[in-house]
This record gives C-alpha cells, structure tokens and sequence, in this order.
C-alpha cells in the first residue's frame, strides 16, 4: 500500500508542488480504487461532526433490498462557511455518489462527488471564506 | 544544537537578511502607523479573527522558476487553474486510484497572496526549501523504506493529522491547512495566545521575558518566548519535541529534528492584515534556513470547534483496510 507523497512529505522536493495534494486523510489508504461504487438513495441522516461531516443513505437493490451506506464529506466549519445549515440535507432527499467503496468492505464510500438526481452538485467548492481578502484583489 | 560545518557562515546571513528584511515592514511610514490599531499599553494590536487561506503555494512551482512575482493577469490565471486542479473530480485518474479530497473539503479561498509571490517561501530567493543535510536525506530514506513495509501496523505509522493530534495550522511556523484556516488572537499585558480553529490548539506566547517551561522540556508547540522589535512581535521558538513515534517532527509537516528553531515576526501592517514571518532553522536537517512570508487577513468570527477525534472514522477504515490488505496477501 503506498501513502500518497503528500501526506508522508518526506523529501523536501515534494512539498506542495504547484497544488496542495494532502488533506487530512490519505484517500488511498482508506478507500478501494479498485471498487468503484455508483449508488442512489434516500438520506436518512446526516451528521455533522468533526473532523468530516457523513451523510447516511438508504440504498434500494433490483430485488427491493434496502441497504444503508455511509458517505463522507466535507468537514462541518467549511460546509457552514458555505452557507450550508442543517436544512440543507434531509431525511428524504435523494442523492447519487460516485466513488469508492472503503477497503474494510463495510457500506462506506469517500463522497467526494455527490449530486441531486437532475445532476446538480450538492456540494460546491470554492466559494470563498468571506475573508475581505477574498474579494476581488485589483 | 550541533551545528553542521560548512554551513554556519549561511546561516548567519540568512538570519541577518530576515532580521534587516523585516525591520524595512516594521518601519511603517508615520502616517500609516497611526492606523494600526494598538492595545492600552501601545504595542500593535494584533487582536481579532484572522485567516492566512491562500493559493499561493509554499515552494514556488517549477515552471515559475524565474518568476518570484505574478502580474496581476498572471495571477488571476494562476488562481483559475489551481482551484480547477484542486477539484479532482475533474482530473483525470489511474485505475485503481481513488483519487483525494475534492473542492468540496479545501478551504483555502480562491486568491493567491496580495503580494503577488509566486511562493510562500521567501528566502532562499528562489522560493524553495533548501535541500536536506546528507544525515535528513539518509533518515528519510530510512522511513520511506519502513512506511513502505508498515503502511498501518497500528495508528503511529499514520501521520500526526490522521490521528487528529497535530495540525500544521498553529505552527510554529504557521503554515496554510487545507481548511479550517481560521485563528483568533487574544492580547493581553503581557502576553499574546493564538487560537487555531485547525484542531483548537493553542499557544500563549509570553511577551515580557517570562519562561513558560524549564530548558530542559520539550513540547509539541516547542517553549516560545516573545518581545517587541518596535512594532513587530518578535517569537522565538524552541524545544520543539521530535516524535520518533511518527517519524518525522511536529512542528513542520516535513521534516524537523530536535534542532529546530523557529523565528516568527507578526507584523499589523494596517487594520485588515498581519504580515506573518517565520524563519525555519534545523541544521541537522536543511542545509539553510528559509524563510516564509503569508498575509493574515480579518475574517469574520466565530471560530469553530474542531473536534477532530469526535467522527474520526477514517482510522478504523485504514487500519482495518491494511489489515484486510494482509490476509488477501497471505492467502495469495
């Protein structure tokens, strides 16, 4: 299992080339590339606790079983600075992640993309910390 | 501290070139100190809810080798294509690869420094940190070669962060996190504490010449000890504890020893910015010192609990995962 070169940061000549490559936890370590996994499914929770916020899914099969998945994403403060509130995702909502099931095999996926059912994203990025820095600088 | 030969004469200009290249921020024309906000006892006020989000990134990257600053075009640009970069979702993957945190996790607002720096790193000029000692690069290839082995044998082969114990935010040096890139500063006589909401840590750094630890203590945060140049707080950072168990020290994601010094000097250079300057010096690791320079800018407050430990549910994923890796091995 090899750790991503920016999390280990071990040679100086690696360091946060041209974009930041780490982030808090390493991808690779916890979740299979190797099992992609494409799911539809009601929200039945979401949590928003630290240090990522997990929303939880019920996941119908062709048969009409239901199974609950997890899903992770983005940390409560940078969600909230969003402008996301805990109205923003219900119970009852559908949803569609792209990603990769975790190594262990137990129901959790990374929910790095995450989209209503018309394909709209449901988390945007980038949108600004509100800083007056993040203005536009002329 | 044992000092590397050969290389002493380096580290005396370079700490003589970041203490005459911050007396020229600290000597702020007279009009403009009267701007700056100042406490009762009048030393700048550096008091308030800052961020240092940015884009610009710590090393300058390769292709901007010749270039130290950005147009204001180039810059826009430049900014444009790292937030794209930074959205994985739009990058192009290897099988088998998972990729890593999209837009949706960073935080680290969408414009590079006001300066216009291609890098963080000021010193060495060419934006770079300077090369490991010969005796850094040997350790480091001996951890490459154990992580290589035991990616998870249990939680200490994992990074610091991973663990929810230490982030880079609060330093010293204080270096951009992929989020949560908020911190409050409370002055009070005698003393200035900087909160970071990137894992709640705290520092009270005394300013008056009083000793928070004996000599002989090493702490994560290191023993601090401030005092005013004029209008700059000047921290001087020591005993920075080197945690063998993770391989590498605390104090910088890279790589540190118990050698390492740390020279911050926050500077309030108007009301919406604190100029921050840390100089990196571990003679058993880098070949020279270097240097850093990020705008802390006001932002609007509340800082958040960031309770890292709370939903940390990655870790049991990966150890279970390495766990599960060795049984596919062994029945291979």
């Amino acid at each position: 299992m090899q750790r991503l070169p920016g999390i280990i940061l071990i040679g100086a000549g690696l360091l946060w080339v041209a974009a930041p490559v780490s982030a808090h936890h390493a991808f690779t370590a916890e979740f299979d590339g190797n099992k992609p996994v494409k799911l539809q499914g009601t929200v039945t929770k979401m949590e928003w606790i630290n240090p990522h916020s997990w929303i939880t899914i019920d996941v119908k099969d062709a048969d009409g079983k239901v199974t609950s998945w997890m899903v992770e994403c983005g940390s409560p403060n940078v969600l909230l600075r969003r402008g996301m509130t805990k109205n923003s995702v219900t119970p009852g909502m559908e949803i569609v992640v792209d990603g990769y099931r975790s190594k262990d095999g137990s129901n959790r996926a990374n929910g790095r993309d995450v989209t209503l059912p018309d394909g709209r994203k449901l988390f945007l990025g980038s949108s600004g910390t509100g800083a007056p820095g993040d203005a536009p600088q002329k | 501290m044992k000092e590397v030969p050969g290389v002493t004469r380096l580290r005396q200009t370079a700490m003589l070139l970041f203490v005459t290249g911050s007396m020229m921020l600290a000597q702020t024309p007279p009009a403009k100190r009267a701007a700056i906000p100042r406490a009762a006892d009048g030393h700048p006020s550096l008091e308030g809810i800052w961020t240092n989000a940015t884009l610009t990134p710590l090393q300058r990257p390769a292709n901007l080798a010749a270039k130290p600053y950005f147009t204001a075009e180039e810059a826009a640009a430049f900014e444009k294509q790292v937030l794209i970069q930074n959205d994985t979702d739009n990058q192009p993957r290897k099988a088998g690869d998972p990729g890593n945190y999209n837009s949706a996790f960073w935080d680290r607002g969408n414009h590079v420094e006001k300066s216009l720096r291609t890098s963080l790193v000021i010193d060495p000029p060419d934006g770079r940190i300077p090369p490991f000692t010969a005796e850094a690069q040997a350790k480091a290839q001996a951890f490459r070669e154990y992580a290589a082995q035991h990616p998870a044998d249990g939680p200490e082969d994992r990074d610091l962060s991973e663990r929810c114990l230490m982030f880079s935010g609060i330093g010293p040096p204080m270096l951009t996190e992929p989020y949560n890139n908020n911190y409050q500063i409370v002055q009070s006589p005698g003393y200035v504490s900087v909160l970071a909401e990137m894992n709640h840590d705290v520092r009270v750094i005394p300013t008056d010449g009083k000793v928070t630890a004996p000599n002989d203590v090493s702490q994560w945060h290191g023993v601090s000890h401030g005092h005013w140049d004029g209008d700059t707080l000047v921290v001087e950072t020591t005993n920075i504890k080197f945690n063998n168990q993770s391989h590498f020290g605390v104090a910088y994601r890279g790589m540190s020893d118990e050698n390492l010094r740390v020279t911050e000097r926050f500077t309030r250079t108007d009301a919406e910015t604190i100029i921050y300057q840390a100089m990196v010096d571990d003679p058993t690791v880098y070949t020279k010192p270097w240097t850093i320079e990020e705008a802390f800018t006001r932002t609007k407050g509340p800082l958040f609990e960031y309770a890292c430990h709370e939903g940390n549910y990655a870790m049991p994923g990966i150890l279970q995962g390495a766990r599960l890796a060795e049984q596919g091995a062994n029945s291979k």
